[in-house]
């Protein structure tokens, strides 16, 4: 299983540690997406064959679907920044100079950093404040649901502050082709 | 306020920051000057896509990533040469039912097109040169999200709400995009006599395709089963998406037996990259919505199209005229998911049919996708054929303008549209 190129992005240097921590995570994100992806399918294709089969069904296979949905969406939008791919304008930034261009990016990115901290923040506000409330199907807190935006917007702050300090990253060239 | 949001949101992206972050950026501004409790972000970021609809989003990615890894794409262009026979610009003709067989299992034109391109460029270089080939192979992947599945029409029907159903959008594109098709090939036929192109391919053969035909007969059932179901009513398009995949897995690891537990991994973090890409939007974009929503911009906005004409069809036009521009220079997602919140409530005022409005406005952005400056299409093209942007918009350029003279044949005839929707019951 290849999951190689989540190394860390620099390994020597003041910001080798940092880079480790981003790798860290990255990893642990992607194994957790691919849980939740899994769990995702299994559920959702279970509903069908269990009502059609066997005419009964999940009492809990919408809410836990959706559950692993928004934890998939949010826990890879960090990967997609890593990965270069989150779609952006370069009308403007294909005219500059190489130095103006890196650096408008790293400016952009530190705005964008700190946005999904804030993001972040809010959403660990926002988890605490419902933590009571439960889910309607399982006896879990609701706030199951805001935690992939607390841990996502930290993660993704993480690799924009990154690009702020360290200059644009180039596209993964897994994905250079075929995502738009 | 609005004008606020929206000054913050270009500036942004036009300084190069990502489109999901400009969208993030201007509704946090718009929150802050309106002074509305910031916890909103999060609250509202969350219930945009904790959606079972969007659901079928990864799952129709997933199922072309493996049913491209299960080696459909070979038994594909097969079948479609066997259909072609040995005629001129028959590659051509390959590429465009290669194209058709891809759509009815894939929705997205940017995965076609990588598909396309990477397996059919060598081949098709070698007989009408690098330009000709390439806005071949784009305009072929075009078809993607006109025929169903299309993550387009999922991500429309899911922004315009109850009045749009997935189902009825994926009827509406049916036959458009068989009459797409066709064109498309007529332009090749034609192309290919003036340019003198050579004869390519076997002689026709009845056999050949029969063969063929069985051999392709499971990437086909695959449709058949989840496009069948979802219309039928036996399953929602989520459902049916997630059968889908089932489906891929079970074709790629027992029936071509190409599939490795090894791809998984790859497939499945590649599907959920695709989709944060959306979903980062989707979730940003709601804020915006939301904040457009309480300076009343849609009440204003309708009032000042009503203003300027109460004829439906100059509206088609007036908001086909808006997203040619639009999609020159904003990425498709982006657009529907900023705009049909928009556009869409005020086409039902003007009486057009949310199925009609739906189509024209996903074609329409569709077409886009083949235009520069920013023609995401056209990028996937140049990267895999190492062509100029320039060089490929001077081949694809009548592709182009079929698409377009499809468009206004569906606006000012709907029942190219609708007649399929309605005889099931959309």
């Amino acid at each position: 299983m290849d999951l190689s190129r989540y190394q860390p992005m620099r390994r020597s240097g003041a910001l080798a540690p940092l880079g480790r921590v981003i790798a860290a995570l990255d990893l642990v994100a992607a194994w957790v997406i691919i849980a939740m992806l899994v769990v995702m399918v299994s559920v959702v294709a279970a509903q069908v064959l269990l009502r059609y089969g066997l005419n009964s069904s999940i009492g809990w296979a919408d809410e836990i679907s959706r559950l692993t949905f928004v934890w998939t969406i949010f826990l890879a939008i960090p990967l997609g920044v890593r990965a270069g791919v989150h779609i952006g304008m370069d009308i403007v930034l294909e005219k500059l100079p190489a130095i103006a261009r890196a650096g408008l990016i790293r400016l952009m990115a530190l705005v964008a950093a700190a946005m999904v901290a804030l993001v972040a923040w809010q959403s660990v506000l926002l988890a605490a404040d419902q933590w009571d409330e439960l889910m309607s199907s399982v006896n879990w807190s609701a706030s199951w649901f805001i935690v992939p935006l607390a841990i996502g917007g930290m993660h993704s702050a993480l690799h924009l502050l990154w690009i702020a300090v360290t200059g644009p990253t180039p596209i993964d060239p897994n994905f250079a082709k075929d995502i738009d | 306020m609005s004008l606020i949001i929206f000054a913050i949101f270009v500036l942004a992206a036009l300084l190069g920051m990502p489109l999901a972050f400009s969208l993030g950026l201007s509704a946090l501004v718009g929150l802050l000057i309106s002074d509305v409790d910031l916890n909103l972000l999060p609250s509202r970021m969350m219930n945009s896509v904790n959606a079972f609809p969007l659901m079928s989003i990864p799952f129709f990615i997933l199922a072309g990533e493996l049913m491209l890894k299960a080696g459909m794409m070979e038994r594909l262009i097969d079948l479609a040469n066997a259909v072609v026979g040995r005629v001129r610009g028959g590659l051509g003709h390959v590429t465009m039912l290669a194209g058709l067989g891809l759509s009815t299992v894939s929705g997205a034109a940017v995965a076609d097109a990588s598909a396309l391109g990477s397996t059919l460029m060598p081949s098709l270089e070698k007989y009408y040169g690098k330009g000709f080939s390439a806005a071949l192979c784009a305009a072929a992947a075009n078809l993607g999200p006109i025929i169903p599945p299309s993550g387009a029409m999922i991500v429309y029907a899911f922004m315009a709400g109850p009045t749009v159903s997935v189902g009825g959008m994926f009827m509406a594109g049916i036959l458009p995009g068989l009459i797409l098709v066709t064109l498309m090939m007529a332009m090749v036929s034609i192309v290919a006599i003036r340019r003198g192109y050579p004869l390519t391919g076997e002689a026709f053969s009845l056999r050949r395709i029969l063969h063929e035909l069985r051999r392709s007969l499971l990437i086909f059932l695959m449709p058949v089963v989840v496009i069948g179901g979802i219309i039928g009513g036996a399953f929602t398009a989520t459902e049916g998406s997630a059968i889908a995949v089932v489906l891929a897995l079970l074709i790629g690891f027992f029936v071509t037996r190409k599939l490795r537990l090894a791809d998984m991994p790859e497939a499945l973090i590649r599907t959920a990259i695709t989709t944060a890409v959306v979903g980062a939007m989707i979730a940003f974009a709601s804020v915006v919505t939301y904040m457009l929503t309480i300076d009343r911009l849609p009440v204003k906005l309708t009032a000042l199209l009503q203003a300027i004409t109460t004829d439906p069809t100059i509206f088609l036009l007036l908001v086909a005229a808006a997203l040619f521009v639009v999609g020159m220079f904003l990425e498709s997602n982006a657009a529907y998911i900023m705009l049909v919140p928009l556009l869409h409530p005020i086409a039902l005022k003007y009486g057009i049919d949310p199925l009609h409005f739906g189509f024209l406005f996903v074609f329409n952005l569709v077409i886009g996708m083949l235009t520069p400056p920013v023609g995401v299409v056209l990028f996937v093209i140049c990267g895999i054929s190492g062509l100029k942007l320039g060089e490929i918009t001077k081949h694809v350029w009548p592709f182009v303008a079929a698409m377009y003279a499809l468009l206004f044949a569906c606006m000012f005839f709907p029942p190219l549209v609708l007649t399929l929707p309605r005889l099931l019951g959309y």
